[in-house]
C-alpha cells in the first residue's frame, strides 16, 4: 500500500473544481430565486390584466364607445410593477352584428427579464346602433 | 548528513504559505457552501409560502366559472353579504356505482356557497346538489386558499341611467361581482388581489 498523500497541486485542483462545483449550484439557487419572483409578478399582472378586461368590459356598455385607449398603471403586488395599458375594440365579423372585439394589452417590466407585453381579448355584445338598454 | 536531514523536515511539513493558502481556501468552500445551503432554504421556503397567491388565483377562476354559470331559479335563491355569497348554478356532482367508486361527473343544478372560515382562517367553497339545496343544506366545505385575513365582495347592478351602481338587494342576481383577498404573503407583507367578475346576462 503506498504511503504517498496527495500533493499540493492535486489538493488545489480538487479545491478548484469544489468551489467552480459550489458556485454553479449557488447560481442554480440565484436563478431559481429569481425566477420565482419573475413568476409571482406575472401572476399578479394576470390577475390585474382579467380584472382589467371585466373593468372594460363594463366601461364599454357605460361609456359607449368612448372607451379610454391608453393610460399608464400601476399593479398592486409586491414591488413596483408600473407599465401601460392599452385597450381597443373592433366589430368581430359582420355575420356576428353587435359583437365586438375587446382587445386589452399591459406592457409591463418583468424584473431583469425586461419589457413583456400580456394580450387578452373578450368578445362583448355591444350594439352600436342601439343607443340605450 | 546535516543536509540530509533538512531535506527530510522539508519534505515532512508544509510551508507556513501553503497552510495559509490552504486554510483560505478552505475559509472560501465553507462560506460558499453556507450561502448555498441558505439560499436552498430560501427556496425551499418561498416556494411553500408562494402558493397562496397561486391559491387565490384558482379561487377566483372558480369563482368566475360558478357566476358565468349562475342562473335565476324560483326554488333557489341568490344571497350575497359584504363577506359570503351563495347562488344556483351549474354543478359537477360525481355520480358512481353502488360499491360508491365514481364513474361520471354529471352536471345539474345546484347552490354553491364561498365565504371566509374563520376557523381554519381561509375561504371556502361549498356546493350542494339539486336535492340538498332544496332542503336549504350545504355540503361539506372544502378551502380554496389560506391563509386568508380577510374577503369582501361588492355587487354591482346597472341602474337606470345605464351605469354601474352598487345593488342593495341581497337577493337579486347582480350584473357584477367585485371580489378583495387581503392576505399576508411570503415577506409578510400585506397584500390585496382584486378581480371583477361580469355576469354574462348583459355581457
Amino acid at each position: 500500500m503506498s504511503r504517498r498523500g496527495f500533493t499540493f497541486f492535486e489538493m488545489m485542483v480538487t479545491m478548484v473544481i469544489l468551489a467552480v462545483g459550489l458556485i454553479g449550484v449557488y447560481r442554480a439557487f440565484g436563478v431559481s430565486i429569481q425566477y420565482q419572483k419573475v413568476l409571482q409578478r406575472r401572476l399578479y399582472i394576470l390577475n390585474y390584466l382579467s380584472d382589467a378586461v371585466a373593468a372594460a368590459e363594463s366601461e364599454l356598455l357605460v361609456a359607449r364607445p368612448n372607451l379610454t385607449a391608453q393610460s399608464r398603471i400601476a399593479v398592486p403586488g409586491p414591488g413596483a410593477i408600473s407599465g401601460r395599458i392599452e385597450r381597443s375594440i373592433e366589430s368581430f365579423q359582420e355575420a356576428y352584428q353587435g359583437v365586438t372585439a375587446l382587445h386589452v394589452t399591459l406592457d409591463v417590466s418583468l424584473l431583469n427579464r425586461g419589457p413583456a407585453s400580456f394580450h387578452r381579448t373578450s368578445l362583448v355584445y355591444y350594439d352600436e346602433n342601439k343607443t340605450s338598454l | 548528513m546535516k543536509t540530509k536531514h533538512l531535506f527530510r523536515l522539508r519534505r515532512s511539513a508544509f510551508t507556513l504559505a501553503e497552510v495559509l493558502f490552504v486554510s483560505m481556501m478552505i475559509a472560501v468552500v465553507s462560506l460558499s457552501l453556507y450561502r448555498a445551503l441558505s439560499i436552498g432554504i430560501q427556496v425551499w421556503e418561498r416556494s411553500r409560502s408562494f402558493s397562496v397567491e397561486e391559491d387565490i388565483m384558482i379561487f377566483f377562476d372558480k369563482l368566475s366559472m360558478d357566476l358565468r354559470n349562475a342562473l335565476q331559479f324560483s326554488q333557489l335563491d341568490f344571497y350575497g353579504t359584504a363577506s359570503e355569497i351563495s347562488f344556483p348554478t351549474i354543478i359537477a356532482v360525481p355520480m358512481g356505482s353502488s360499491s360508491g367508486e365514481v364513474l361520471i361527473y354529471a352536471d345539474q343544478i345546484g347552490q354553491v356557497s364561498y365565504g371566509l372560515d374563520a376557523r381554519q382562517q381561509g375561504i371556502v367553497r361549498s356546493q350542494a346538489n339539486y336535492g340538498q339545496a332544496l332542503e336549504r343544506e350545504k355540503g361539506a366545505a372544502r378551502v380554496l386558499a389560506a391563509p386568508v385575513e380577510s374577503l369582501r365582495f361588492e355587487y354591482l347592478s346597472r341602474g337606470m341611467t345605464g351605469t354601474f351602481e352598487r345593488q342593495l338587494d341581497r337577493n337579486a342576481l347582480p350584473d357584477t361581482v367585485k371580489v378583495s383577498v387581503y392576505f399576508k404573503n411570503s415577506q409578510g407583507q400585506r397584500q390585496t388581489m382584486t378581480r371583477q367578475i361580469n355576469l354574462p346576462l348583459y355581457f
